[in-house]
């Protein structure tokens, strides 16, 4: 194939780094397309000195590292390519409320509430209701041992429960987002008013998080939002009472106090966020 | 490493089609056949041992995801190079420049017409007139004729601007002009 073969004596001086420019060019550009020199300087005698040895089969072993990893999800490839650390975004991805399955019944009980806003009532308060029960059934999956099956693992991450809990909520509020924002844009009206209602509910189920496992705490704060909305109407001495309530909750009054609501609900996760890692290691007395 | 896997019947570009079809072994036989002069070549333009590891392990990588982009036209070792030499690139562009090693003085990769006239006189006076250049611009001649890098990775490589590899290439043909003159 090829006539000419770079002798011995050379390669050696080549791996050694001990050749001028002009001989150095020769054997690159021959080794590019002589199998037989390759191999031939792969064998020189004293490699060592240059490639240390075992080098090439720890290289390797890196390499195959990669190689023989699972594929990473979408969800996954996403998060990476925003910053999240590898070990967060799986960690995230893995989040329950994340689930192709999670997500189809929500969107079904989303289209639903539209639904029901449109064809029987004409008002949007079905859907109001509904919605911040959305991203808080996500909240009480985002971490937790009854729920959550990939508890142990989240906790033996190297990364801290608030934070996973941060993450988890953050990627659950996304989702959530993407899913009811389109819903409410098909209503009429106050159709966007849902979002700070829902957020205070969430941070709510946060803060009672802090005493209590997480399932619980978002089942005691989804509790009081899904009884709020009936008894106010119930209780409204304004006719007509389901116009009054929906104004009394949903407007602008109604909005400051969910902000208000969510400011202490964060502070006080703030100030008690120690306490995740501690239940989330007490999974007996949380339960 | 054992010497039965480079005995694989298959030839490189049979091994690069097979990579892209997900065949793990095949990727393993490229790496034996293909690491040691690999991580030589580019240890003679990086004097960090570490990145030079670094960066043969990247370049393998991207050979397992991208193998489907070989089109089978030319030696799969020059497209392994060329992949090495951009890899390498990067690395040091994400580091603060280091002087470039002394032993940085040889190589090559596409077979420009250039490089052919270079490596077609493999001793006499082009020898001699390129080796007596000063090491700034054997450097640059390097990087830019034999690596076949553009300005800007080249620049990058050495860690000089991309302004100064043209001025040093330019006079670097003068004194080659000159001296073959």
């Amino acid at each position: 194939m090829n006539p000419w073969h770079a002798d011995t004596a050379l390669l050696d001086r080549y791996a050694h780094g001990s050749t001028d420019l002009a001989s150095a060019a020769s054997i690159e550009e021959h080794l590019l397309s002589c199998a037989e020199c390759r191999e031939r300087l792969a064998n020189t005698a004293d490699i060592d000195h240059v490639l240390p040895v075992g080098l090439i089969d720890a290289m390797w072993n890196e390499i195959a590292d990669v190689v023989d990893r699972p594929h990473e999800t979408l969800v996954e490839r996403i998060l990476h390519r925003v910053g999240v650390s590898e070990s967060a975004a799986r960690i995230v991805s893995a989040t329950p409320a994340l689930r192709l399955a999670w997500i189809g019944a929500v969107a079904i009980a989303a289209a639903f509430a539209v639904w029901a806003a449109y064809g029987s009532t004409h008002d949007p308060i079905v859907f109001l209701w509904f919605a911040p029960v959305v991203p808080l059934a996500g909240v009480a999956t985002a971490f937790g041992p009854s729920i959550d099956p990939l508890h142990e693992v989240a906790l033996a991450a190297p990364l801290p429960a608030t934070r996973i809990l941060a993450l988890r909520t953050s990627a659950v509020g996304v989702t959530a987002g993407l899913i009811l924002i389109p819903a409410s844009l098909a209503l009429p009206g106050f159709a966007a008013a849902w979002i700070m209602p829902a957020l205070a509910v969430c941070a709510l189920a946060l803060a009672l998080g802090t005493t209590m496992e997480a399932a619980r705490a978002a089942l005691v704060a989804g509790g009081l939002w899904v009884l709020a909305v009936p008894s106010w109407i119930w209780f409204s001495t304004a006719e007509p009472r389901r116009l009054a309530a929906q104004l009394a909750l949903f407007g602008p009054t109604g909005q400051i106090f969910w902000v208000a609501l969510t400011a202490i609900a964060l502070s006080v996760v703030y100030l008690r966020r120690e306490q995740f890692d501690f239940l989330a290691h007490q999974p007996g007395a949380a339960s | 490493m054992e010497r039965s896997r480079t005995a694989d019947p298959r030839t490189d570009a049979q091994l690069v089609s097979a990579v892209a079809d997900q065949d793990r072994e095949a990727l393993r036989i490229l790496y034996e056949r293909h690491a040691t002069w690999l991580a030589l070549r580019l240890r003679r333009r990086c004097a960090d041992p570490g990145m030079v590891a670094e960066v043969v392990q990247d370049t393998f990588v991207a050979v397992w995801k991208s193998a489907a982009k070989y089109r089978g036209d030319g030696e799969a070792a020059a497209w392994i190079w060329g992949i090495g030499i951009r890899r390498l690139v990067g690395h040091l562009r994400k580091r603060v420049p280091e002087p470039v090693p002394d032993g940085y003085g040889a190589v090559t990769t596409q077979q420009s017409a250039e490089d052919q006239v270079l490596l077609g006189v493999e001793h006499g006076e082009l020898s001699g007139a390129l080796n007596s250049l000063s090491p700034e611009l054997r450097a640059v001649v390097q990087a830019t004729v034999l690596d076949g890098l553009t300005t800007r990775e080249a620049g990058r490589l050495l860690g000089i601007p991309a302004g100064t590899v043209k001025t040093r290439m330019m006079r670097a043909r003068i004194e080659l002009r000159g001296a073959l003159a």
